[in-house]
């Protein structure tokens, strides 16, 4: 009786281990290894979108974009953009002062001479429009040309621009920039400005601001060592009836 | 008599243990399946909000004031992929300060929110602290000058 009692007893545990045993092993394959399944995979998503993210702010950081105004022959304004950046971009908002324009102009990489309007604006003696816009990734840039001004019957612009963008290969370059004009001996080129640039990366970019010398035709030269590597003439300023910004690309 | 006893109460005691034993083990597993359903649930919940606080992105764009100063108005843009909800709180140099609550803005919009200043208002040569405030703790913020 002895004996039989103790194997009785040996049965009954191994069967309560068994199921205890299969029950452990349902448990964790139908609740605990799917829930941590499921809990990697939402951590997956999270570092994507952590990734997805910086490479957003990184192209936010690296999109440039300029832009001038000018007055068209109905004195409505026009916008005309230039992509700086490797990469496309897409202009959403035009703001002239208070007015928010939408839009949707996709810029190429490096793409320039985009038109954008023209803005019906109201001609009051001394009015000022200040011109923004708004590029899909958030960025605001300001006019290159500043502040338009609408004054004795006139259109007056704060500055008038030829920006020189040099891509070509290199990293020293000089920039000169002449005017055909007559010094006192005839119409000849003039130099007025110099400038030494380096370009380290991407492009080199040099304004020239030409306010002080007024309307005209103006030349530049683009010097790599003493190698003529760029000669563009026939940059015609004609303010108000052109664009007071012109665009140089060697 | 408690031989006898004895004989029949194997068979039935392990009927009984393992009656019992799939019986807690099945309320277990249940109470597991739930719980792990919850816990992932609520994982995968904060997970996605996480996300949304993390790819949530607006900018102030603009801002202006009435020609009386009354009213300050701030332009913000949401250019990020999930819709917010903004508080403005603007504080002047002068003391003087005004907020608006609640404005929602969808993604890939703008929206034009006006602060009041009617009573107190601003002058010329004010100097503004506007800070945008998502209800997800992201912040925008910019100096305007009236």
């Amino acid at each position: 009786m002895h004996t039989k009692h103790t194997m009785c007893r040996r049965k009954k545990r191994g069967m309560s281990s068994i199921l205890g045993t299969l029950i452990f092993v349902g448990i964790l394959f139908t609740a605990v290894i799917p829930m941590f399944l499921v809990m990697n995979e939402a951590d997956i998503i999270l570092e994507q979108e952590k990734r997805e993210i910086a490479c957003f702010d990184e192209e936010k950081a690296r999109e440039d974009m300029s832009f001038y105004v000018y007055p068209d022959a109905s004195d409505d304004l026009v916008v005309v953009v230039q992509n700086k950046c490797p990469m496309g971009a897409k202009v959403v908002r035009v703001w002239i002062n208070d007015d928010p324009n939408s839009v949707s102009t996709v810029l190429d990489p490096m793409e320039g001479g985009v038109e954008i309007g023209p803005y019906d604006v109201v001609l009051e003696e001394g009015a000022i429009f200040n011109c923004r816009i708004t590029s899909e990734r958030g960025n605001v840039f300001d006019s290159s040309s500043g502040d338009l001004e609408y004054s004795g019957g006139m259109w007056v612009v704060e500055t008038k621009l030829i920006n020189v963008v040099i891509s070509a290969g290199g990293v020293v370059f000089k920039v000169y920039l002449y005017k055909w004009e007559d010094p006192g001996g005839g119409l000849q080129w003039v130099e007025k400005d110099y400038a030494q640039v380096w370009k380290i990366g991407g492009s080199a970019f040099k304004p020239f601001e030409v306010s002080l010398w007024g309307n005209g035709e103006y030349r530049v030269v683009v010097k790599r060592g003493s190698n003529i590597i760029h000669d563009e003439d026939g940059l015609i300023m004609e303010w108000p009836d052109g664009p007071s910004t012109l665009w140089v690309y060697a | 008599m408690l031989g006898i006893r004895r004989a029949l109460s194997p068979v039935i005691a392990t009927i009984i243990i393992s009656a019992a034993v799939m019986a807690i083990g099945g309320g277990l597993w249940a109470y597991a399946q739930g719980a792990s359903t919850v816990i992932a649930n609520d994982y995968i919940n904060g997970t996605l909000s996480l996300v949304d606080e993390i790819t949530e992105r607006f900018v102030v764009e603009w801002v202006s004031n009435s020609v009386n100063g009354e009213t300050l108005t701030i332009w913000v843009y949401n250019y990020g992929a999930v819709d917010i909800t903004v508080d403005v709180y603007v504080d002047v140099d002068d003391g003087n300060y005004g907020t608006t609550f609640d404005t929602e803005i969808v993604a890939g919009s703008y929206a034009s929110i006006e602060v009041s200043f009617v009573g107190d208002p601003l002058e010329t040569g004010d100097e503004v602290s506007i800070k945008v405030y998502s209800w997800r703790q992201n912040s925008a913020y910019q100096t305007y000058y009236v």
